[in-house]
Order: C-alpha cells, then structure tokens, then sequence
C-alpha cells in the first residue's frame, strides 16, 4: 500500500507538469496563429512572383541570368528547416529521418545547411556533412530574416559554393498533418513561353533580376513560414496530448490517494476501538 | 466584360485590393503609364507613388512602394512590398 504522502508529492509534481505542458500549448497556439496568418497572407504574393516569373523566363531577356541558366550540378545543398526546440512530437525526427534517406540515395557531393536552433548535438554526431547551422532564427519568422537567408542561399549559388539548392522542410497540410518535402530553390526553371510578344519596362535584365529576387525571398519566406506553423502546430497538438495525459494520470492519483487515506483511517479506527475495547475489557476484568 | 480590367495589388502582407476597373495609371521609373482594357501583354517595374484607379463612379488611389507589375489578358497585377489604399 503506498503511503499517503508519496502519493501526494506525486500528484504535486503531475500537477506543476500540467501547468508547464497547459502553458507551452498556449503559447504555441499564439504563435501558431502568427505564423499561420502570415503564411496565408504571402501566399497570393508567392503565387504571383512565380508566374511573373514563369512569364519573363523563357524570354531572351533571361537567357544571361545566372540563376536561370543551366549548368552541371556537381555539388547539392540541402537547406533543411528544423524546429528551433524539441518537444513537439515527431516534427524534427520525421524530418531528419526523411533527409538521412534522402541522402543516401544522393550520388552528387552534397552538405547540408541547418535553419533552426534542434538537434545540434543529435546532428553533429549524425553522419551528414553538416556545413553550417543557422540558430537565429526567430519563431515567427520576418521579412528581414527572409531576405537574409534568400541573400545567403543566392551568394552561395553565385560563388559556386552550390550548384543547386533543395530545401528540406515539413508540408503545412492541416494542423494534423505535416509531411516532410523538397523544393529545389536553385537553379531556376524556365517555364514555356506562353504569350508571344512580351513588352517589358523598362528593360528585360532589370526586370529579369527583380522577378528572380521577389521570387527567390518570397519562396524562401513561405517556406521559413510553413515550417514554423508546422513546428509550432506539432508542439500544440503534442502539448494537448500531454495536458490530457497528466489530466488522466492526476484522476487515478486522486483514487488512490483517497484509496490510501480511507484505509489509514480505517485502520486507525480499528486501532482506536480495539485499544478502547482492550481497556474496556482489562477494566471489566478488575472490578469482576 | 470587355472594356474592364481586373486589377489585383498584392503585398506579402496580402491582397490590399482587388477589383474590376476601367482604367489604372502605374507610377513607373520612367513616367507614368496609363493601361486600358485590351492592352498588349506587359511586365514593367513600378516605382514608388500612386496607382491611379478609374471604375464605375469613381476614381481611387493605391499608395505604393515600388514593385513590379504584370499586365495580359485583361488583368493587372502588381507586386509591391507595400500598398496602402487612399481615402
């Protein structure tokens, strides 16, 4: 029989990891908000770099663009984005665990440029040629932090260092449902030439180079934000698994405890009775 | 309908308008440019100023802060980091 006491630090420290998990869901669900209503906000704006793009980029205007040309990819860059913390379910893992594979498959030299606070020891050890790991990203991506890392992911591939670049993230689907993805960033591809005659101001090269930044930093922040949704949307349902748990833990705790209470009372009545009937029957004994 | 043009100005921060209109004049490095219906398909930059809007019944302004725009088959779309409609 546990003691009455055990029981009660058990349900104390259940009851500070209920308040700990309780607050991380709600926090998580603010900045799932945040992120989901940017996210949902730029998507129009993504959509339409691309097909602005997609309209110039079979031009001849677009034939010198470096990023629009074709050349032979010896080395890959994998940009994967992981979780800034842990404790959101399978988010991270499924996530690594979808680039080991992905990897293994890759014949071409390849390294891996890390967004995202997780794992880094957990990474180091892994055997990925990791190449540099980006920590400051916010939970709540901006735009600053968008161009920056479009600005880098561009210098990059202009200096060779990249010959293409895949980013590695999870699929904001449904609050349920994420999926590990790539998306190649760079090079760019052509779309088919649609329209014929194309009137272009004021000249093809500035608007080519226009088009392929909006571009490059629209899809670089769509992807920073459908990664961080997911993040914080895998930590929430997760935290709300774990809320309920303690919840359920907390309710077989108090029957115990009650349990245990009821029997030292018990005992202690019987203990009592017994002691008064013991005197009872001593001082019956005498005057008989 | 023909003589009207769908007019969408986008920023990351979402689709600031989007409307069916007659006329629209973008604010362009190089002057300004006026675009009817039918107009030949076009990309030109937009720099900063105004978008001169014309519908039905009125006339309206578009506050921009440069960005690109795309003009076919009877649409307008323009790209800008920034876009605050005017009273």
């Amino acid at each position: 029989m546990a003691n009455v006491r055990a029981i009660r630090t058990h349900i104390k420290s259940v009851e500070s990891t209920r308040k700990i998990t309780k607050s991380m869901k709600m926090v998580s669900a603010a900045k799932l908000k945040r992120t989901q209503q940017a996210m949902n906000a730029l998507r129009p704006y993504a959509a339409a770099a691309k097909e602005m793009l997609a309209r110039v980029s079979a031009g001849p205007a677009a034939q010198k663009d470096p990023f629009l040309q074709k050349r032979e990819a010896r080395r890959v860059l994998y940009v994967l984005f992981v979780g800034n913390r842990g404790l959101c379910g399978v988010y991270n893992t499924a996530l690594l665990k979808y680039l080991g594979a992905l990897c293994e498959r890759e014949e071409r030299d390849f390294s891996v440029l890390v967004c995202g606070r997780w794992g880094r020891d957990l990474l180091a050890s892994s055997a990925l040629p990791i190449a540099e790991t980006l920590d400051t990203l916010s939970d709540a991506p901006t735009k600053e932090e968008a161009e920056e890392l479009a600005e880098k992911l561009k210098a990059l591939y202009l200096c060779g260092e990249a010959d293409e670049i895949v980013l590695v993230f999870e699929r904001y689907y449904s609050a349920l449902r994420q999926e590990p993805e790539t998306l190649r960033l760079l090079p760019l591809e052509p779309a088919p030439a649609k329209d014929g005659k194309l009137i272009l101001e004021p000249d093809g090269k500035t608007l080519v180079d226009e088009l392929v930044r909006l571009y490059i930093f629209s899809t670089v922040w769509s992807v920073l934000l459908e990664a961080k949704t997911g993040e914080h949307s895998a930590r929430m349902t997760a935290m709300t698994a774990a809320t309920d748990n303690t919840e359920q833990l907390l309710e077989t705790l108090n029957l115990e405890l009650n349990h245990a209470r009821q029997s030292a009372i018990t005992k202690e009545i019987t203990e009592i009775v017994g002691g008064a009937n013991a005197l009872r029957d001593s001082k019956e004994g005498k005057r008989a | 309908m023909a003589d009207r043009i769908h007019l969408k100005v986008v920023t990351p921060g979402g689709v600031t308008l989007e409307q069916d209109i007659n006329y629209v004049n973008l604010p362009t490095p190089e002057g300004s440019v006026g675009i009817l219906a039918n107009h030949a398909p076009m990309l030109c930059a937009v720099g900063k100023g105004k978008i001169r809007y014309r519908f039905e019944g009125g006339e309206s302004f578009v506050s921009v802060s440069g960005g690109v725009a795309s003009v076919g088959d009877n649409e307008v779309t323009v790209l800008a980091d920034e876009a605050r409609i005017e009273e």
